[in-house]
């Protein structure tokens, strides 16, 4: 390194000083500059033709109304959109420029709930924000990540995992007849933070519960590519079936890998549906039949002994196979009957599970295979 | 002599060394630090910085840390000068070593000023629709129109710079004072539910019927802030009240106050042209049997009356129209194929690198032959 090379004394290097001042100075000064206020005249534009629609019986409403459905923190102006099966007695309401979907529940009481669908571009992982925003709605105090997640149950909706929350006021508000609840569910598709949210008088809201989630399921996530439909039914839904479920059977958050589940019976002689599909054969009948097995603390068995043991059940679209197994369930340590059926599709095979004491499953068994052969798809 | 002393430290070839190696770690440490700020904050709190600040989570105060890019350029391009004048002797044998240097001087100051006076912003259009403004995508501003007169609006906007600063303004065209009460970098604005207890954010305009959710910055790339800010109004003969601004409001808020009538929005900063432009059409074509894309353009109609030009322009990928100073990119477009979405960029110094490239370029070439005859001429010699 030359660095020691002694500076020739000359007056070069005055204008050398000179220079480096004005270098330096002429790299800050143009970064210092501002922007100001600015007055303009312009021809008026034309007025705008969409207009709001007006929701005066629901609070705080009509300021949403004129409020964009402006994804938050989102650079893109397209509103995602979303296929359902409304339930029987829910009333669709216009959607409005924040929801994507707006329904009103009525009870015999005169009293009603409100359902309401927004996606939020951008705010995904947000959710204990949002959690704590709807707490603020109900007056209740803020809460931290592990509380938010205690009083989580995991939904699966369109095969996205989220979280349903269940949140009620502490007492009855000034002006109403009782305490208000909010039942919703928040769930992250892409880049889009979903919000189902049924809010209302506590009686409505806990009685529609099981529809609410019943409808959760029912959701279908739309592409933008996918052609516009107002408000479809499942049966527009690309390869998500139809069914008819049997009276009696309630609807609950369906776990990991679950795309349904329902229970019935009371809590001591309690069976359990559980509905769940699988790419190609699902990994093939006989292995399937010794994953129920293996639940049940049974042996597994071979392909002959299965097959001795399988019915054939005919259905509209397929046929699909059906075993029943008796054992003790590994998990609860009790007797437990499954009766299990698979549904081999073209693309995908779906499978229905219907266990529990072995009474609850001879009771509801006649109404499961109604079910099964039920579902179109 | 401090000035000499000065003089020698910016000349210093070890302080070359030193800048170089800090701006390695600094792009290093950029680079790193995407992950949890997101790109566009990256570049500004690291590059586009004098200094990068650290301070502990949650605190308010934030000490420098490191040198930013500024810093870093500014020194650079000080050391190239000075070492340049303390070592350059006059000889034709080192004339490429000066046109290199001389090239990356200019390559420095350009990419400045680039960085400096480069406006980037977008212009998008659905098929048939005409425009002559663009919107910076991430910079909002105030817009208070006067909305009286029923051929022409009158428009006072407030850029996101000023009401950062929360202050008070004044302009002679509108009647009343606007003073920034409190401006949030990010915010949700959400229907105010009918037990809220907290106060609302304002008492004008949707004020009263809202709820205003302060939110972190957002980190991720392709979404930004939503910033809100709330104002109040205040005339020679008292206050018009506190208003809530926000593009969550999509409806411009109205103000009526002495026979005039305004209106008030926050909204994407706009870039006014003397040109108008005016989407035709726009075409995606797909690879036949796929959703590969395999070209999109749009066809629009630019009409600039200062001299009557009306031409239609194709503009594709690689395919940009350059007029009046601006470049135009086709950047993205509706996933409807009805609207497309063109990047409009304001470079005065977009020149600069193909200049300082073609120097540096012409100095390799010189000194390489330079060196090249000279070695000849010994090996002929001897």
């Amino acid at each position: 390194m030359n660095d020691e090379v002694t500076v020739p004394r000359s007056p070069k290097r005055h204008l050398c000083k000179i220079l480096m001042w004005a270098g330096l100075a002429g790299t800050l000064v143009p970064a210092c500059k501002r922007e100001e206020v600015q007055v303009y005249r312009i021809e008026k534009p034309q007025p705008p033709s969409a207009v709001a629609p007006s929701h005066g019986d629901r609070p705080g409403e009509e300021a949403a109304a004129s409020m964009a459905g402006h994804p938050h923190g989102d650079l893109e102006g397209f509103r995602p959109r979303i296929e359902y099966a409304a339930p029987p007695g829910w009333s669709e309401q216009p959607a409005g420029p924040m929801r994507v979907a707006s329904f009103r529940v009525d009870d015999s009481q005169g009293l009603h709930a409100d359902v309401a669908v927004i996606p939020l571009r951008g705010l995904t992982g947000r959710t204990l924000e949002m959690w704590n925003l709807w707490r603020q709605q109900l007056g209740l105090p803020e809460g931290n990540a592990e509380q938010m997640e205690q009083s989580a149950a995991e939904i699966i909706i369109h095969g996205h995992r989220g979280r349903l929350f269940d949140l009620v006021t502490a007492q009855t508000p000034p002006g109403e007849s009782q305490r208000i609840r909010i039942v919703g569910a928040m769930v992250d598709v892409n880049n889009v933070a979903w919000f189902f949210k049924m809010t209302g008088p506590d009686s409505v809201v806990t009685a529609q519960k099981p529809a609410f989630v019943a409808w959760l399921q029912s959701v279908r996530f739309l592409s933008l590519d996918t052609p516009t439909q107002a408000s479809a039914s499942v049966e527009a839904a690309e390869k998500f079936p139809q069914w008819e479920v049997p009276a009696g059977w309630q609807s609950v958050p369906a776990g990991a890998f679950l795309v349904a589940k329902f229970i019935v019976g009371t809590e001591s002689e309690k069976a359990e549906i559980n509905i769940s599909r699988s790419a190609g054969d699902g990994g093939g009948w006989i292995n399937n039949v010794n994953r129920w097995r293996r639940q049940l603390g049974l042996a597994e068995a071979g392909s002959e002994e299965i097959r001795q043991q399988t019915r054939f059940l005919e259905l509209s679209s397929a046929q699909a196979m059906q075993i029943e197994l008796d054992g003790t369930d590994a998990r609860t340590g009790q007797p437990t009957r499954v009766v299990g059926v698979m549904v081999p599709l073209a693309d995908e095979a779906w499978f229905y599970k219907l266990f529990g004491p072995a009474n609850a499953v001879d009771s509801e068994k006649a109404a499961f295979i109604r079910f099964v052969q039920s579902v179109r798809y | 002599m401090p000035l000499e002393k000065l003089y020698q430290f910016f000349s210093s070839l070890r302080l070359t060394v030193l800048l170089l190696v800090l701006g390695m770690v600094l792009v290093f440490l950029g680079t790193l630090a995407q992950v949890s700020l997101g790109l566009y904050r990256a570049q500004n709190e690291f590059f586009r910085s004098f200094f990068v600040y650290w301070g502990p989570p949650g605190a308010s105060w934030r000490i420098p840390v490191f040198p930013g890019g500024y810093l870093l350029g500014a020194l650079m391009l000080i050391n190239l000068i000075a070492a340049h004048w303390r070592y350059f002797r006059a000889d034709w044998r080192k004339s490429g070593i000066v046109l290199i240097h001389a090239g990356l001087v200019l390559l420095l100051l350009g990419q400045l000023a680039t960085d400096l006076l480069s406006v980037e912003s977008t212009l998008h259009l659905r098929e048939g629709e005409a425009k002559n403004y663009s919107e910076v995508d991430r910079r909002v501003e105030l817009a208070i129109t006067e909305v009286t007169d029923p051929a022409y609006d009158q428009v006072v906007t407030i850029p996101q710079r000023v009401l950062e600063r929360q202050g008070e303004v004044s302009v002679s065209q509108l009647p009343f004072t606007i003073r920034i009460r409190k401006f949030y970098p990010n915010a949700m604005v959400s229907a105010r539910p009918a037990d809220a207890t907290e106060p609302a954010p304002a008492d004008q305009g949707v004020g009263p019927q809202v709820v205003l959710t302060p939110l972190p910055h957002v980190t991720e790339m392709g979404k930004r802030d939503v910033p809100a800010a709330v104002v109040e109004l205040v005339t020679p003969s008292g206050s018009l009240g506190r208003w809530l601004a926000s593009e969550y409001i999509s409806q411009p808020q109205r103000i009526a106050t002495g026979g005039r009538v305004f209106t008030l929005a926050m909204r994407p900063q706009r870039l006014y042209k003397p040109w108008t432009i005016r989407l035709l059409d726009f075409r995606h074509d797909r690879y036949p049997g796929t959703d590969i894309p395999k070209n999109f353009s749009s066809r629009i109609l630019l009409t600039d009356p200062r001299n009557g030009t009306e031409r239609e322009v194709v503009i594709r990928m690689n395919s940009p129209l350059r007029y009046g100073g601006e470049t135009y990119y086709q950047a993205s477009y509706d996933p409807d194929d009805q609207g497309s979405v063109l990047q409009v960029v304001r470079n005065p110094s977009w020149l600069t690198p193909y200049i300082a490239c073609s120097m540096i370029t012409v100095g390799l070439l010189l000194q390489f032959t330079i060196h090249l005859f000279r070695f000849a001429g010994r090996i002929v010699r001897t």
